[in-house]
């Protein structure tokens, strides 16, 4: 080990126990090779530092305080190790820990040495300190600085709402959550209200990706439909959104895909969270359900939950569903993905659906506005510490704009990923809108 | 296994943004009727700042509204909590919701000679306390005392809701004596809130019952009384007619029939018939007897609309075998008169103060009555709505004494199933809207427990706990039996995952 010390998250403040940096009265550490396992997944690291000369007691005094101060929640603390001269630290946050005397105890200190073995719990992983990650989109190719992401995708040049990671940009050998960064940018005057954002591995290569949009021009009317229509809309994705009216007061199909087995390659299991863009908002007390039927339209195999849709919003959070993709290799059998419709109010309803979006289930995230971010600031959803907090681009000030629900975006290394996001503003859905995205993580490894 | 997520909201169900202690699920379970039934939920104070006003923290999380995610994101659990528990220092913190009554009643019995058919037990007026409703929702509860005074019973009630109108604290000694509090979370699906209100509708009866002294003859002289009609209004409207009541005895040997028909009003005589009874003359008593008369079809009464019960024979006017009705000629009967006809016209009986002892049965449709219990103002004050999405007929008696409370009287309700006869299973919705409709047909299974006792969809996929199996058939992958079971009940926790039973 060629350092070991004690520091914040940005590797300041140190307290070097071994390696260049040592100070009296810390003479230099032995770190136990194999740290021992708990119980309850956390490693505890074994220390033994050797003290001579130096106000000993005042060293041990600010051990116990940190470790009091960390284990109170008050102030983090970060165990930091350079394995080899010139490598990166790799460390972890403290859980807890305590401090130890050895030998003869206070005896020893009356001679001016002191030995004392630290018992530290960390999780079961180290990090190198986070770096921006380079992204790719058709907007730019290894990008740190933010990458612009439209507000949807379609043939539109530069208009897709993914960026991606490739798996060569991963390292470590262990999953990283991230830290990801939504920058609103100016000058135009707004605040956006919902955000949702997901990701997952392996939904792209060299050969091609997962086709995550499902137009509504695409659609075709189901059974209860009583009338539909394609509009021509430059407002819309794709040009264009199609309407769909029905009447029935229960659940009835109002329209469907076919979900080939070209995207159903892509899945394999991996569950999927689908988002909307009305072109007009939905009408109130409507709800609405996925159901999977078999390709020739027969058996139903699968059903979503029931969500009533949001009546104020172009931007729709639908149930998650479950392609059926059993075993672990495609091809799949193509299948029908059914839109069911449940309005009680009488006489003929509409909807006008411009796409919906098939976010992998894993990743996602939903922001939910308590305010909202208004230009000039970032959304920052720091996964590894489950902070989520909006700040100003200059002075840093930091608010709560929004609440998060979801799973953590998580990188795995040498695995291509792919990032996709979508908003609403004060002023709708709009899908000329644009946004940048950074992301940061540090590899992370097992051992040093 | 699932990851669970627990979220708690603010009382107005608006998001809840103050730090909360991280919650874990001790176990979910659901019920087929009903839906989300109970949630445990227990963690750690982990902050000293939470810690040192656990107390606080507990009386203000009472009865606030909860949701369980799972890792897909998807509501897998919602209710309110019902009971918080926090324990530290070998003392233990109790705040319970199920004791406590902020609308309350006292039924006693009031010792002296019952004249009116509502019987001898008596309620008082309820009592509220308007503070501790606007903070839980109205919680009703009626004590049943001893043969009192009634403003013995008053003082009572009062006394009583002084008691339980709040949440009272109970402090005991625990075994454990950790320093860090642990708290215990019991939470109750929105389905319970429904025994949170009785069902008591008053309405439903109509008449004069007060037994009256004089006679009226029927069917015994073409221009006095071969057509007798007594008139009645009620200040509410909607409700069907289902029943005419009255005190008659047959005179001589009669062998025809006493017909009854409901008209409406027709510039203050009887005009168009609306429905009509027959009852056979055998089984008119000699003696002073009620008689029901049963309509066929019930007509809606409209509020504050005179009707009409016509009364007459099916054979011949006869002097020696003839029918009697009782009548009050004071005018006790305020909204309704008696009249005859004399040959030509109707004309008052006893200048219009005379009336018969009669009183008529309302009814409401089924599908009202779920209406009635799931509205806000009953059952329904913490649900978004209802949604009957089976065909639901019948009738059902409009007059409820208030005895049972919501939840059961709808669950009584739900087990004379639909209009084809299957049973009707009521669910609250995640977004805490009811919604009724028909069990599974027998063969309509959407699960299957697969040989290693895992349940799956058809598609094959594992079955997750927002799917929310209770109310759903099974299919039994091992054959054990040729049925597909109604599944009544599912429980999740960490250990066991998913399990149902039927």
């Amino acid at each position: 080990m060629h350092a070991l010390y004690f520091g914040d998250a940005q590797h300041n403040d140190r307290l070097y126990l071994h390696g260049a940096g040592v100070t009296p009265p810390v003479c230099g550490a032995i770190r136990q090779v194999e740290p021992n396992r708990l119980a309850d997944g956390l490693l505890e690291e074994v220390i033994t530092v050797e003290c001579k000369g130096g106000d000993i007691a005042a060293l041990i005094s600010r051990l116990e305080l940190r470790l009091a101060l960390l284990q109170h929640d008050i102030q983090p603390w970060y165990l930091w190790m350079e394995p080899y001269p010139g490598s990166a630290a790799v460390g972890a946050q403290l859980r807890r820990g305590q401090v130890e005397l050895l030998g003869g105890g206070t005896v020893d200190r009356l001679h001016g040495y002191q030995g004392l073995r630290l018992r530290l719990v960390r999780e079961d992983w180290l990090a190198e300190l986070p770096g921006s990650v380079r992204l790719q989109n058709a907007n730019g190719v290894d990008v740190l600085t933010g990458l612009m992401v439209f507000n949807h995708t379609d043939g539109g040049s530069g208009h897709v709402n993914i960026c991606d990671i490739r798996g060569e940009n991963i390292l470590g050998s262990q999953p990283q959550p991230v830290r990801l960064i939504l920058e609103v940018g100016g000058p135009a005057v707004r605040r956006l209200g919902k955000i949702l954002v997901s990701g997952g591995i392996d939904l792209w290569d060299a050969n091609g990706s997962f086709d995550h949009v499902l137009e509504a021009e695409a659609a075709v009317p189901g059974a209860g439909c009583t009338s539909n229509m394609t509009v021509s809309n430059i407002s819309a994705s794709g040009g264009a959104f199609q309407t769909f009216q029905w009447t029935a007061v229960t659940e009835s199909a109002v329209l469907r895909w076919t979900i080939s087995n070209d995207r159903l390659a892509w899945l394999k299991g991996r569950g999927l969270r689908p988002v909307a863009r009305f072109h007009t908002s939905p009408p109130a007390n409507t709800r609405m359900r996925w159901k999977l039927l078999a390709s020739d339209g027969g058996p139903q195999l699968d059903q979503s939950a029931l969500v009533k849709l949001d009546s104020a919003s172009q931007l729709q959070v639908l149930p998650a569903l479950f392609p059926p993709t059993p075993g672990g290799t495609a091809p799949y059998q193509s299948f029908i993905l059914e839109v069911w419709l449940e309005c009680t109010t009488a006489g003929v309803k509409q909807i006008d659906l411009d796409f919906v979006q098939l976010f992998p289930l894993e990743n996602f995230a939903f922001f939910q506005p308590v305010s909202g971010i208004d230009q000039y600031h970032n959304l920052v959803m720091d996964w590894p510490s489950g902070d989520c907090y909006t700040e100003a681009e200059t002075g840093g000030v930091k608010s709560v704009t929004h609440l998060v629900s979801g799973s953590a975006m998580v990188l795995y290394p040498g695995r291509n990923h792919r990032i996709y996001v979508l908003y609403e503003s004060g002023a709708g859905f709009g899908i000329g809108e644009t946004a940048g995205i950074r992301v940061e993580a540090g590899a992370r490894r097992l051992l040093p | 296994m699932e990851r669970m997520q627990v979220r708690l909201y603010q009382r107005d169900f608006s998001e809840r943004i103050q730090i909360s202690p991280a919650l874990q699920v001790e176990h979910l379970t659901w019920k087929a009727l009903g839906g989300p039934a109970e949630a445990v939920l227990t963690g750690s104070l982990p902050t000293q700042d939470l810690t040192s006003r656990a107390a606080e923290w507990a009386a203000d999380t009472l009865g606030v509204p909860v949701t369980v995610t799972n890792q897909t994101g998807e509501n897998a659990w919602w209710g309110y909590v019902e009971r918080v528990e926090i324990q530290q220092n070998g003392l233990q913190l109790v705040y319970d919701l199920a004791e406590m009554a902020n609308r309350v009643c006292v039924e006693f019995w009031q010792p002296e000679p019952q004249l009116e058919w509502t019987g001898a037990r008596t309620f008082t007026a309820w009592a509220d306390d308007l503070d501790s409703q606007r903070i839980f929702g109205v919680k009703e509860r009626f004590f049943t005392l001893r043969s009192m005074d009634e403003s013995e019973a008053i003082q009572a009630r009062d006394a009583l809701l002084a008691q339980y109108c709040r949440p009272l604290p109970q402090v005991r000694q625990a075994a454990a004596n950790e320093k860090a509090a642990r708290l215990r979370l019991v939470c109750r699906g929105w389905w319970q809130t429904l025994q949170w209100r009785m069902a008591c509708f008053n309405d439903g009866y109509q008449g004069l019952v007060l037994p009256g002294q004089t006679t009226q003859n029927l069917g015994r002289g073409a221009a006095a009384d071969a057509r007798i009609a007594q008139s009645f209004q009620t200040t509410y409207g909607g409700w069907l007619c289902g029943e005419a009541v009255v005190n008659i005895k047959s005179v001589g040997s009669n062998t025809d029939q006493v017909i009854c028909e409901l008209c409406a009003d027709a510039s203050g005589v009887p005009g168009t018939t609306l429905a009509s009874a027959a009852v056979d003359a055998s089984v008119v008593s000699k003696l002073r007897w009620w008689v029901k008369f049963l309509f066929g079809t019930r007509p809606s009464i409209l509020a504050n609309t005179p009707y009409w019960l016509v009364f007459s024979r099916s054979g011949a006017l006869s002097t020696a075998n003839f029918y009697q009705l009782y009548t009050d000629a004071a005018n006790s009967y305020l909204p309704g008169k008696l009249m005859f006809w004399n040959g030509s016209a109707w004309l008052d009986a006893g200048s219009g103060s005379t009336d018969i002892n009669f009183y008529t049965t309302g009814f409401i449709s089924r599908l009202s009555r779920m209406q009635q219990l799931a509205a806000v103002d009953r059952g329904g004050q913490f649900l978004t709505g209802l949604q009957v999405n089976s065909p639901v007929s019948g009738d059902t008696l409009l007059w409820r004494q208030g005895r049972q409370d919501c939840q059961s009287e709808l669950a009584d309700l739900l087990v004379q199933g639909d209009s084809s006869g299957s049973p009707l299973q009521a669910v609250v919705e995640a977004d805490r809207r009811l919604a009724i409709h028909s069990q599974p047909a027998e063969n309509d299974w959407q699960f299957t427990l697969d040989n290693q006792g895992t349940l799956r969809t058809r598609s094959g996929r594992e079955v997750c706990s927002h799917d929310l199996p209770a109310g759903q058939r099974v299919h039994l992958a091992n054959g054990w039996l040729e049925t597909y079971p109604l599944i009544e009940a599912a429980a999740w926790s960490p250990q066991d995952g998913l399990r149902v039973s039927w």
